[in-house]
């Protein structure tokens, strides 16, 4: 009885903050639960970053989560374009020059681009950024046996050839395999790199605002022992060294000049980074707001244990939609799955409202129907087919029709957890009331997405749940990355297609797709959304989940930026001093 | 004496050994993939062997296991490759002897991680060591001499509350109450002894006390059983009717044969102790081996995870052969056979 009330206390909380803030229009909903520090600005001070999850980089080519990526871009790793801060929580964010000039010049037919990068930035020592720092930064992403763990956008859009096994020929830096084959792809003429595409890339110039596009100085490179040797280029550089699990402490870079920065106000004089907490403690911190903690922001979202008490920090947390879509996956090397009639029933069972139920209410997880997240330009809405509970009743009549002895058996994985078991629970009742007989496999999470692409169990799951978040504000970085055979399905398994989709059709469409910019794009990549889900059933989208941050009293400015990555945005906070 | 000593400490070397193999053959045994834990997210098939490679998983496990071996005694490079030697020297990481490995998820060698790990674990460990010690056997005593009595009923459901809460919920509330709303003492934050004493002790308090707390229970039980029975002998009557002082006859006669079990179960625990206190460490965010063993785990950091596994076997096995040699001071009737 307990549990229940502490659980509606949240989210009738929860429920109270939403609906005083709630924000008309734009395609991203933003769904803010309090105020973002409001009062002028203070430049000075310092700040505290509490955070309960170690950075696993900080080396530019190799930071590939969110938080890291913007606290990295926003101190001292400068990308030749960024998405600028916003006023409000949520709001959509501007594609905008950083290091260079303008957000670049793309050929008519897509497949160049060039920046200029601005005079005056400079790198800690005061030596100059040039073009060939970038040209160097962005090649160590090709060294995949020494710069592990980063995103891999610039082997995919570069124009360099393949090895027969879907490795680039170009082998980095380092062994310089293949060199004249990069330096053709990325070529420097004074203060202009020029990158050319394997293939038509409208959003190539959002794909740089991550810091694996960043400048990287080849005087300052030794490989694995550069992980958390920050060389910066923005307005803080480290004092002293980076110690996992415990942080640093940045201070102003004096060679960082504001003048060629229009993004950063870099307000504070200093910022502590703590990771030595548990995610539980720091929000425990947060919200009794007591000595440095008042100077204090939260790296990570409010877990699951925090959000009972998350109202104890008034006027001092938000709610914002996290970047991440929670979906199911149909298995096409399933016999039952391989049958039209039976995806489609099993997309038309699906009840969301349990899952939603399960997650903790509406405030909480919201259902959905796309692929793409809401905080996405080309978030299609998608209605659902049979409103939130979904329709057994119809769904076992296309089962009947689809020549499928009825109970029709199905395994259904997913990832083990309390949360999911509850979930997986419920979603079982409306697929089984439609005729099918579901066996659950809850697989532990450290072995979930191994086990699914692992080629051996290429057939032992006809559906599968799964989640994916955008790397930057375009459906290039969902619909290809999880869909398209070509570059995700090999000897060595499905890549992030768990379910083996393939289609000729679809994978003709995503290159046209790639080819367009702008609200042609996004009406593009919107319909192979709507494609997936309502024409090949590939995928059953279920729900968008919340993040919850807070930061201390004396905090200015902390603005959740959910077109870059959705934390905090460091450039625009200020603390009280 | 020496022998002995000699002969558990040979054994010792044998079974710290045995359990380093076992511990890379059941990691190998695992189905998980410890190259996708650094593959990133959006990783594909050539890219997740590109990792395993750096991770130097690309081995047989017995190539693993003998250069792990021959890093005690002579020292490794890491990466462990000739061409990477010779054309990036910049990128190649000198680990000497005795080497524990290199951490994948930390980038660093494990003895740098050990070495300043560990002294944050002794702290904690040695500090709550004494106080449970104090708490447990001055309760041991004060309750035997007064069997049935209130002080008596007092301490030993104590002593029952503190076996019975778990570390991670008098934790909690110890980091809660009196560190972040009530602010008495600082939030834990390791500071070095010779670095500021005070600090060292004010900032270790609470861990000492959820420790203590939880290790004084069986203590107390375990004195408060053996002094009832010591107390009733004939030589304790002998001293009282000779008319030896009070406390002289509970502290060298009585104290002193209860001492054996007593010095048995703190040598074990001090031991598993020092190996880290990975509930605690977690829950005051204080990171020694314990809470490097927890994310070692966490993360398949193997060379990290043998580190530890021989870190802590080893202290414990030593432990034990400590008690050992101890009872041939405290009791002179135990001789080495």
């Amino acid at each position: 009885m307990k549990k229940i009330k502490i659980v509606a206390g949240v989210a009738a909380t929860l429920a109270l903050a939403l609906t005083a803030s709630a924000c008309s229009g734009g395609t991203a909903a933003p769904t803010t639960g309090t105020s973002a520090g409001g009062g002028a600005a203070t430049a000075g001070g310092t700040l505290y970053v509490l955070s309960g999850t170690p950075a696993e980089h900080w080396d530019p080519q190799r930071t590939y989560v969110g938080l890291n990526i913007e606290f990295g871009n926003r101190m001292f790793s400068r990308t030749l374009t960024t998405f600028a801060p916003v006023a409000k929580d949520g709001e959509s964010a501007q594609l905008t020059a950083d290091a260079a000039t303008d957000t670049g010049q793309v050929s008519s037919d897509g497949k160049t681009w060039k920046f200029t990068i601005k005079d005056g930035i400079k790198w800690e020592d005061g030596k100059a950024v040039t073009c060939e720092d970038f040209k160097y930064g962005i090649s160590r992403t090709f060294a995949v046996d020494v710069i592990t763990g980063g995103p891999n956008y610039a082997i995919q859009y570069l124009d360099i050839p393949k090895n027969k096994d879907g490795s680039s020929a170009y082998a980095g830096p380092y062994k310089k395999t293949g060199q004249d084959l990069y330096d053709k792809a990325v070529t420097c003429d004074g203060n202009t790199i020029t990158f050319k595409m394997a293939k038509p890339s409208g959003d190539f110039n959002q794909a740089i605002t991550m810091t694996a596009f960043g400048a990287f100085r080849q005087d300052k490179d030794q490989g694995d022992k550069s992980n958390f040797a920050i060389f910066s280029d923005g307005p803080y550089k480290l004092d002293g060294p980076w110690t996992t699990s415990k942080g640093g402490t940045f201070v102003r870079n004096e060679n960082w000049d504001p003048k060629t920065d229009t993004i950063r106000k870099a307000y504070p004089d200093k910022i502590v980074w703590d990771e030595s907490l548990t995610q539980e403690t720091m929000y425990e911190r947060l919200i009794a707001d007591q000595g440095d903690d008042k100077n204090a922001i939260a790296s990570d979202q409010a877990p699951v244990t925090a959000l009972a008490n998350v109202a104890g920090a008034d006027g001092r947390y938000t709610v914002v939609a996290s970047p991440y879509t929670r979906y199911m996956v149909t298995n096409f090397k399933s016999k039952v799955m391989s049958n039209d009639k039976a995806r489609e029933a099993l997309a038309l069972a699906t009840d969301r409202s349990a899952y939603v139920a399960a997650a903790g209410g509406d405030q909480i997880v919201k259902a959905t129907n796309s692929l793409i997240n809401p905080a996405l330009s080309s978030f299609p809405n998608t209605p659902l087919l049979a409103g939130d509970k979904g329709d057994p009743a119809k769904a076992k009549a296309l089962l009947q029709a689809s020549g499928l002895t009825l109970p029709v058996k199905i395994n259904v994985a997913y990832r083990k957890n309390d949360t999911l078991d509850k979930v997986f629970s419920g979603l079982k009742s409306g697929w089984d009331a439609a005729g099918f007989d579901v066996q659950l496999s809850g697989i532990p999470a450290e072995q979930y997405y191994g086990t699914l692409q692992s080629p051996a169990n290429a057939t032992k799951y006809d559906a599968a749940w799964a989640g994916w978040g955008a790397d930057f504000p375009s459906a290039s970085t969902v619909i290809p990355q999880l869909l398209d055979s070509r570059s995700q399905i090999s000897a060595g398994g499905p890549g992030q297609d768990y379910g083996y989709f393939a289609n000729d059709t679809f994978n003709a469409e995503i290159d046209k797709a790639y080819a367009l910019t702008g609200a042609e794009a996004d009406k593009a990549w919107g319909q192979l959304d709507a494609d997936a889900v309502t024409k090949y059933f590939a995928v059953i989208p279920l729900i968008n989940d919340q993040f919850v941050f807070a930061h201390g009293s004396n905090v200015q400015g902390a603005i959740v930026n959910t077109t870059f990555t959705g934390y905090y945005d460091l450039a625009t906070v200020s603390v009280k001093h | 004496m020496f022998y002995f000593a000699l002969r558990r400490l040979a054994s010792v070397v044998i079974m710290v050994f045995l359990i380093t193999a076992t511990t890379f053959a059941l990691f190998y045994a695992s189905p998980i993939d410890p190259a996708r834990y650094t593959c990133g997210k959006n990783c594909t098939p050539t890219i997740l062997e590109g990792n395993r490679i750096a991770l130097g998983y690309d081995q047989p496990v017995t190539v693993q296991y003998a250069r792990f071996v021959s890093g005690l005694f002579v020292g490794r490079d890491f990466p462990d490759n000739a061409e990477l030697r010779a054309t990036h020297p910049e990128q190649v990481v000198h680990c000497g002897a005795p080497c524990l490995g290199y951490s994948t998820t930390q980038h660093r060698p494990i003895n740098d991680m050990v070495s300043d790990a560990w002294p944050i674990s002794l702290s904690i460990a040695i500090g709550a060591f004494i106080l449970w010690m104090l708490m447990g056997i001055g309760g041991g005593i004060t309750a035997a001499l007064n069997k049935g009595r209130w002080p008596d009923r007092l301490i030993v459901g104590s002593a029952l509350v503190g076996f019975s809460l778990p570390t991670f919920f008098v934790g909690l509330v110890l980091l809660t109450f009196p560190a972040i709303k009530w602010g008495w003492v600082p939030i834990p934050n390791y500071v070095p002894f010779f670095q500021n004493p005070a600090a060292w002790a004010a900032n270790l308090i609470l861990p000492w006390i959820t420790l203590a707390f939880f290790f004084a229970a069986s203590y107390v039980r375990l004195t408060r059983a053996y002094m009832i029975e010591t107390m009733s002998e004939d030589y304790i009557r002998t001293a009282n009717a000779k008319g030896v002082a009070k406390w002289t006859v509970i502290l060298r006669h009585g104290l002193r044969s209860v001492l054996t079990p007593i010095v048995t179960a703190a040598g074990l625990d001090l031991g598993g102790l020092l190996g880290g206190a990975i509930i605690t460490e977690s829950v005051f965010s204080l990171h020694g081996l314990g809470y490097l063993a927890v994310h070692s785990v966490t993360f398949m950091d193997l060379p990290t995870i043998v580190a530890m596994v021989m870190i802590v076997s080893s202290l414990i096995v030593v432990a034990n052969m400590l008690v050992d040699i101890a009872y041939g001071f405290i009791d002179p009737r135990v001789k080495v056979a």
